[in-house]
C-alpha cells in the first residue's frame, strides 16, 4: 500500500471528522439531561400506547423489551420528541414485526382463570453489563438475582458476580459466583470457581457455599459442577462428573438450613414450581441406540424432593443439554428428547407425572408452558430465523396441536401472558387472555439485533418480571425489572 | 487504588490531581452528572469525529454519541477498572455509530470543501476524491479505517473492541485500505 496514500487518508479523515463546535456543545449540554443514574428509571414511552387494551394492568410484561431497547437506542436528550418508541410506535427504518395486533393470525392463548398481572407502566433498568443472566426470584418474591459476567481483559480478569436486588430493583448485595440458587428469602447457594495457584492449574468442579443476605460469611458445602434451583427455594447440586455413563451423574439436595442430602443417582434437570418434584435424567449414552452426536442423553424420571420415584419413561432418550420444564401445576414435565420412532430427530417429550404417559410432540427450537394445559413450541425451519417460523400450541387436555402464530421466540409466565417474536427482528408480540377474550399487540423495537430468546424470570405471583435483553451490536445487556 | 491506575486515570482526565480524577469516577458512578461531564469531555470531540466518519452525517454522529453517553452513563457501575474507561467508552461509541450507519445505509455526504488550486497542485492525492471514496465504503470498512487511521488505535485495541483476533484486524484494515484505494482510483477515472 502506498504510504503517501495512507498519509493522505489520515489527513483526510482528520478533516472529515471535524464537527461544528455547536454540535459538540449541544451533545455535551445533553449530559445535564441524563436520567437519574441512581434509580435508572427509564422514561415513559413517548406517546400513548394505543394498541394496548384498557385492561393494561393485566398485561404488558413484554413492554419491558421496548423499554430495554429504549435504553440502548434512545436517549432523553431531546430525541424522544421526534422518535418515540414503544408499542404502537413502529421503530423507524426497521423491518416490521411479523405479526401485528390487527392482522395477526394468532390463535390466542387459552384463557386461564385467576391469572392477574400488574400493569407495568415503566421498566426499571436495574443493571447493565457485558453479559447478564437472570438467576430467578427468591421464593417469597422479595428479591431476585442476576449473574453478571464481564468480558475482562488482559489486565482485568473476568470475575462472574451474582448481584442481588430487592423487589424495587435496588441492589442489595453481590457475591463472586458463577452459579446461584435461592434457598429462601435470606439465604442462597453459590458455586465459585477457585483455581489453585500454580503454572498449570487444574480445576475439578467448583466450590459450593451457603451464603446469607447481609453477611460476607460463606459456609462451604463441597465441590460440585452445577446448581439446579427451583422457584420455591429447592436446590440440587450436581456432583463432579466427567460426562460418562459409568460412573453416572449424581446429585444432592440442599435443604433450607444448608443440610446436604446423601447423593442420589441421576442428572437433575428441573424442579416443579412447588419444589415437591425434581426431573432427573439417568444417563445411558452417547453409546446407546439413541442420541445425536456426542451429546449425553438419558431416560427421564420424576422424583419427589425426598428421592422417591413418581414417574419415569425408560423408552425416551432425553438430551441432558436441552431444556426441561414442569407445567405450572406439576402434572407434566416437558423435555427435549428423541422420538423412539425417529431416534435422531429431537422432539418435545411430555411425561405425565401422575400416569407416566409419554406424548411426543414436534421438533422445537424453544418451548414454554403458557398454562398448565398449554405448551407452546417454537419452530424454526432453518438454522436462522425465518418469517415462516411458527409457534404451535399443544393442549394437554385435548391432545390437539394447533397453530398459535408466527415466531421462533416464545416466553410465558405460565399464567396467561405470552411473549413471542423472531430472533434478530426487533419486534415482539404479546398476548394475554385472562378474561376469556385474548388480547394482543405488537411491540416495535428499536433497530437492534435481538439476542435470541429473551431471558426472563417471573416473580412467584406473576406480577413482576425481570427480563434480560441487549444489543448484539452494542455488545452489552440490560436487566430490566418490570414494572419499575 | 493502585498508583498505576491513578496515573492512567490522571492521564485521561487532564484537570485536577489524582484524588480529583478518582473522585470524578466515583462521583459519576454515584450519579453526579457534572462529574460524568468532566469524565467524558476529553473524549467527546474524538467520539463525535469517529461517529461522523462512520455514520457519514453530523446529525447522526451527534445522535450516536448521545446514545453512547446515555448507555455509558447507565452502565458506568459495571466498569470494573477506571483504567479501562477510555477504551470502554470508545467501544460504546463505535457500536452506537455502527447502529446508526446500518440504519442509514450508504451515505455520500462526506464531501470536503473544494480544495484550493495550490492544494490540487501540491497534493498527489485529491482529498475530496478520497472523501468520496471513503463514503462509498461499507460501514465495516469505514469503522476499521476510523479505528486505524483516525483514532490510530493499535491492532490489539481494535481487536478487543471488535471482538476479533489481532491478525484479523490487520488483515481487514489492509483490505479496507485496498478497497479505499480502488474506490479512489475509480473516482479519479470519472
Amino acid at each position: 500500500m502506498n504510504d503517501k496514500f495512507e498519509d493522505e487518508v489520515e489527513r483526510t479523515l482528520a478533516h472529515l471528522a471535524k464537527v461544528d463546535r455547536s454540535t459538540t456543545e449541544s451533545v455535551r449540554a445533553a449530559i445535564a439531561l441524563l436520567p437519574d443514574r441512581r434509580s435508572n428509571r427509564l422514561p415513559r414511552f413517548g406517546r400513548p400506547i394505543s394498541v394496548w387494551p384498557d385492561r393494561r394492568r393485566e398485561f404488558a410484561a413484554a413492554g419491558a423489551v421496548a423499554l430495554v431497547v429504549a435504553v440502548v437506542g434512545f436517549s432523553m436528550l431531546g430525541r424522544f420528541q421526534t422518535q418515540p418508541v414503544g408499542p404502537g410506535s413502529p421503530a423507524p427504518s426497521t423491518p416490521a414485526a411479523p405479526a401485528t395486533a390487527s392482522a395477526s393470525p394468532v390463535v390466542g392463548p387459552t384463557p386461564t382463570t385467576g391469572a392477574s398481572q400488574q400493569a407495568p407502566q415503566e421498566g426499571l433498568a436495574v443493571f447493565a453489563g457485558d453479559s447478564l443472566t437472570v438467576l430467578g426470584w427468591s421464593p417469597d418474591g422479595s428479591k431476585f438475582a442476576v449473574l453478571d459476567q464481564p468480558r475482562g481483559s488482559a489486565d482485568v480478569p473476568s470475575l462472574p458476580t451474582v448481584r442481588m436486588f430487592d423487589r424495587s430493583g435496588m441492589e442489595i448485595g453481590s457475591v463472586q459466583a458463577s452459579d446461584f440458587g435461592w434457598l429462601d428469602s435470606s439465604s442462597y447457594v453459590i458455586l465459585r470457581l477457585e483455581v489453585p495457584a500454580g503454572p498449570s492449574p487444574t480445576v475439578g468442579g467448583q466450590h459450593a457455599y451457603l451464603g446469607r443476605i447481609g453477611s460476607t460469611e460463606l459456609t462451604p458445602l463441597g465441590t460440585y459442577d452445577w446448581i439446579v434451583a427451583g422457584p420455591s427455594g429447592s436446590v440440587a447440586l450436581i456432583r463432579p462428573w466427567n460426562w460418562t455413563v459409568n460412573p453416572p451423574p449424581t446429585y444432592v439436595v440442599v435443604s433450607a438450613g444448608g443440610a446436604v442430602s446423601a447423593p442420589r443417582q441421576g442428572y437433575a434437570m428441573a424442579w416443579s414450581r412447588d419444589g415437591s418434584m425434581l426431573a432427573v435424567l439417568h444417563v445411558t449414552g452417547p453409546t446407546g441406540a439413541h442420541g445425536t452426536g456426542s451429546r449425553p442423553y438419558g431416560w427421564p424420571e420424576v422424583v419427589r424432593s425426598t428421592g422417591e420415584s413418581v414417574a419415569s419413561a425408560r423408552q425416551v432418550a432425553s438430551d441432558l443439554t436441552g431444556p426441561a420444564a414442569f407445567s405450572p401445576d406439576g402434572a407434566r414435565v416437558a423435555f427435549l428428547g428423541d422420538s423412539p420412532a425417529s431416534p435422531k430427530d429431537q422432539k418435545v417429550v411430555v411425561l405425565e407425572t401422575g400416569t407416566g404417559k409419554v406424548t411426543t410432540l414436534s421438533t422445537p427450537c424453544a418451548f414454554t408452558w403458557a398454562s398448565s394445559d398449554q405448551l407452546l413450541i417454537a419452530h424454526s425451519a432453518g438454522a436462522s430465523s425465518s418469517a415462516s417460523d411458527r409457534i404451535l400450541a399443544w393442549s394437554a387436555s385435548t391432545g390437539q396441536l394447533t397453530d398459535y402464530g408466527p415466531g421462533d421466540i416464545v416466553g410465558a409466565s405460565g399464567e396467561g401472558t405470552v411473549v413471542t417474536g423472531f430472533d434478530g427482528i426487533p419486534g415482539l408480540t404479546w398476548t394475554s387472555g385472562p378474561a376469556g377474550s385474548p388480547s394482543s399487540g405488537t411491540i416495535a423495537l428499536w433497530d437492534t439485533t435481538w439476542m435470541g430468546v429473551p431471558d426472563v424470570a417471573w416473580s412467584p405471583d406473576g406480577s413482576r418480571l425481570v427480563l434480560i435483553a441487549g444489543d448484539e451490536n452494542a455488545n452489552y445487556m440490560d436487566a430490566v425489572l418490570f414494572p419499575g | 487504588m493502585e498508583a498505576a491506575i491513578i496515573d492512567t486515570v490522571v492521564d485521561r482526565v487532564p484537570e485536577g490531581d489524582r484524588g480529583a480524577a478518582l473522585e470524578l469516577i466515583d462521583r459519576a458512578v454515584r450519579g453526579d452528572r457534572a462529574a460524568f461531564d468532566r469524565l467524558v469531555e476529553p473524549h467527546l470531540a474524538a467520539a463525535l469525529g469517529a461517529s461522523r466518519l462512520i455514520t457519514g452525517q453530523e446529525a447522526d454522529a451527534a445522535d450516536a454519541v448521545q446514545d453512547a453517553l446515555l448507555a455509558s452513563w447507565q452502565a458506568l457501575g459495571s466498569l470494573r477498572d477506571p483504567r479501562l474507561f477510555e477504551a470502554w467508552f470508545r467501544r460504546i461509541v463505535i457500536r452506537s455509530a455502527i447502529r446508526f450507519a446500518r440504519r442509514r445505509g450508504p451515505v455520500l455526504e462526506l464531501d470536503l470543501e473544494a480544495p484550493g488550486p495550490s492544494d490540487s497542485i501540491e497534493r498527489e492525492f485529491d482529498r475530496r476524491q478520497i472523501a468520496r471514496a471513503f463514503a462509498r465504503l461499507d460501514s465495516k470498512d469505514r469503522v476499521l479505517l476510523t479505528l486505524h487511521h483516525y483514532w490510530q488505535l493499535p491492532a490489539s485495541e481494535s481487536a478487543q473492541l471488535l471482538g476479533v483476533p489481532e491478525g484479523t484486524v490487520r488483515s481487514r484494515v489492509h483490505h479496507a485500505l485496498k478497497r479505499l484505494r480502488a474506490s479512489y482510483d475509480a473516482e479519479v477515472r470519472r
